[in-house]
């Protein structure tokens, strides 16, 4: 390098790269939206946000990773390759407002420090393998999804060429190949997160897909690069090697040969042969794979150039590559792996015959204009694209389970008045008219209960502001203003308490929910994705619920509740997960709760 | 147990970027030319770009104004090449048992529940 710095040093090809990224994640954001409003109109916000941009994040990541060997392969997709660092920008950007959106919507607002629930809401189950196979599933997934994103930003933040430069490119591509480990990471994340919570297949097929694809296309870059490896070299004459026959070479094109096991370059202008380093000086690009442009041998990746003569980067740069001696008796051509001394200038070897170029489109990224050929077949994949991701985003959203229903009014406050039941579940008894009553199941702010607020109020008539939350059968009161609680009939005896009504004893199988998510306040609020939040609920002191399958096999939620005025004793980070609870239903005023006698992990 | 010892790590991890936006303005006010001439004259687009990067590897920045170690050049191509090679390898195996584990042992789902016959008036 050689100039100052900028942000980015923009040019029409990284402008044209960066619009069409933007369009495609735009395109890709309206799939998402359309198929979500259609298909799960239930979906909060938040959720959206969340899902989008893990989906989109994980498809990019598959598209960056997918660049590298199809460049190796096809020169044509040496355009993608550009500017590939923006791509990978992009999506370290979504997984950043992924997990920060994750972090605060399952994890903030609660009873522990959210950075600290992320890797502790359920940390006994970072022993479930020692439970046997089966409870792998139950693996926490949220630290691989933390691992990778820290990976990826450590990318991003260290993408910019200043890094490069003062990195060093060895060390810098070493820090950059960590998108390996990332992507281990990511996989891990998505497996034992999303893949355990929803039914569908079609998650854990399109990951294959996308798994498998990146795999075989590495293993055909490989095998390329294997058989250039394998080259056989002669020995030849002090210290020369034969790597080529002058019938191998064209003027103003490079050619990769192989001597004592290193790759170097061999180019061939103005009739004259000069043999390099093969190795770009910016990024370690395969500068035999580059061509002669203005004079300058050109690197395919970034169009770094670099003069045949003495190696030297034209200035302003300051790059430099290693020149070496070349012979040529009759029509072999031999190396000398001893460098010459840097820029020292070389005369190269004179070509009896040098056939020129064939007219072949070369891709250079500063260029204001790229070849036809290759602008077209570019439109061509980028159509493809933009119309195969959202089609893929479209089938992944189709096919996901079903979004809880329920209504929040989050943000309006109303003022309820009534008779308030502590036990066993904080309850606010409201007159609906015609003396019919309507019990209203209270909670706290955020990821809490009532807590001691309502402590004495137990069957007297209070007063305060809070927000609805419906779910039919069930409705919720938010006591988010704290300061609006009022008793109003402090010395008056307290109202009896609700009548009770047995419905039986047994053993009853369900997951484990906050009811306060199940109410509305999340969508979806079960399963293993929400897990931490509705540990962090439970923790805090929301009612606990066991969402059961009723005899038309729909969801119904029983209220869990210890013995007469005691506390459930209850293992929270059981939460998100399926649970035999053995205990006695009954009717308490109107609702279903279910007296715990013991709780234990559903083993089937 | 656990708690506690996230506990200190998220704590740390909090002290680390804080001493990392301590050496980030250091940085730019006095040491921008000591590392790299042609950063002295970058834009403030190019501090921003580059600010997260220098708060997540502070101590080796440190290091190498304290050193003032040249970076090191292109060389080393065949290794990176084998690195990859071997982190794809790794990556093939570790993907595929990954799967293996997790779909052989993919938790059931509500559908799998069994029935709970309740009949609530």
């Amino acid at each position: 390098m050689g100039h100052a710095y900028q942000a980015v040093s923009w040019n029409r090809q990284k402008k044209i790269y960066d619009f069409t990224l933007l369009g495609i994640v735009l395109l890709t954001a309206s799939a998402f939206g359309t198929i979500t409003a259609l298909r799960h109109p239930e979906t909060t916000a938040e959720t959206f946000i969340i899902r989008f941009t893990a989906i989109t994040a994980l498809l990019l990541l598959h598209v960056t990773l997918a660049i590298g060997p199809l460049a190796r392969m096809r020169a044509g997709f040496l355009p993608l390759l550009y500017n590939r660092r923006h791509l990978g920008v992009t999506l370290a950007m979504l997984a950043l407002i992924h997990g920060i959106f994750a972090i605060i919507q399952f994890h903030a607002l609660g009873d522990r420090n959210p950075l600290v629930s992320v890797f502790t809401a359920y940390g006994n189950d970072y022993l479930s393998p020692l439970d046997g196979f089966r409870a792998i599933s139950r693996f926490p997934f949220e630290i691989f999804g933390f691992l990778a994103l820290l990976v990826l930003f450590l990318m991003a933040a260290t993408s910019h060429d200043f890094w490069l430069h003062n990195l060093g490119p060895r060390l810098w591509k070493r820090l950059h190949q960590l998108v390996y480990v990332a992507y281990a990471f990511l996989l891990a994340h998505v497996l034992f997160g999303i893949v355990q919570a929803e039914q569908s297949w079609v998650i854990p097929v399109f990951l294959a897909i996308g798994f498998c694809g990146l795999v075989v296309l590495h293993f055909l870059a490989a095998t390329k690069e294997r058989r250039l490896d394998r080259l056989l070299n002669q020995a030849g004459v002090e210290g020369f090697t034969q790597v080529a026959t002058i019938r191998e070479l064209t003027e103003g094109m490079g050619k990769v040969v192989v001597a004592g096991g290193v790759r170097y370059a061999l180019f061939v202008r103005n009739g004259r042969i000069f043999a390099l380093s093969n190795v770009c000086r910016h990024q370690g690009g395969p500068i035999g794979e580059g061509r002669i442009v203005n004079g300058c041998i050109t690197c395919p990746w970034h169009g770094y150039q670099y003069k045949a003569e003495d190696g030297c980067s034209p200035p302003p740069f300051h790059e430099i590559l290693e020149t070496y001696p070349v012979k040529l008796i009759g029509e072999r051509v031999f190396l000398s792996t001893r460098a010459n001394p840097l820029e020292m200038k070389s005369e190269g070897v004179a070509l009896p015959l040098a056939p020129a170029a064939a007219p072949q489109a070369f891709y250079i990224g500063w260029q204001a204009k790229m070849a036809l050929e290759l602008a077209s077949r570019l439109k061509r994949m980028v159509i493809v694209s933009a119309i195969a991701l959202p089609i893929i985003v479209g089938l992944l959203v189709w096919f996901q389970n079903q979004v809880d229903r329920g209504h929040y009014e989050y943000g309006i406050g109303k003022k309820f008045k009534g008779i308030l039941y502590e036990f066993p579940i904080p309850r606010l008894r409201l007159d609906s008219g015609g003396g019919e009553t309507v019990d209203h199941i209270l909670v706290g702010a955020g990821k809490f209960g009532t807590g001691s607020l309502i402590a004495g109020a137990d069957g007297h008539r209070v007063t305060f502001v809070g927000s609805l939350i419906i779910r039919e059968p069930f409705r919720m009161i938010e006591l988010n203003r704290p300061d609006t609680f009022v008793i109003l009939d402090k010395d008056a005896p307290p109202a009896p308490p609700p009548t009770v009504s047995p419905l039986g004893e047994g053993l009853f199988t369900g997951e484990l929910v906050d009811t306060k998510c199940w109410s509305g306040v999340m969508r979806p609020a079960t399963g293993k994705v929400h897990r931490g939040c509705a540990i962090r609920c439970l923790s805090g002191g929301v009612p606990p619920g066991l969402l059961v399958r009723d005899g038309s096999g729909d969801g119904m939620v029983l209220l869990l509740a210890g013995g007469d005025r005691e506390r459930l004793e209850c293992d929270f980070q059981l939460a998100g997960t399926f649970i035999d609870v053995r205990g006695a239903l009954e009717l308490n005023g109107g609702t279903a709760v279910l007296r715990v006698r013991s709780i234990t992990p559903h083993r089937k | 147990m656990l708690e506690e010892i996230f506990g200190i790590i998220v704590a740390s991890a909090g002290v680390y970027v804080l001493v990392g936006v301590l050496v980030a303005a250091l940085f730019f006010s006095r040491w921008l030319g000591i590392l790299d001439p042609a950063a002295k004259e970058g834009s403030v687009g190019f501090r921003v770009c580059v600010a997260p990067g220098i708060i997540a590897l502070w101590p080796w920045l440190v290091l190498r104004i304290y050193r003032s170690k040249k970076s090191s050049n292109g060389d080393g191509a065949e290794a990176l090449r084998r690195n990859h090679r071997l982190a794809f390898i790794c990556l093939a195996i570790i993907g595929t048992v990954l799967f293996a584990i997790a779909l052989a042992g993919r938790a059931p789902g509500f559908a799998d529940l069994p029935k709970t016959e309740i009949s609530i008036p």
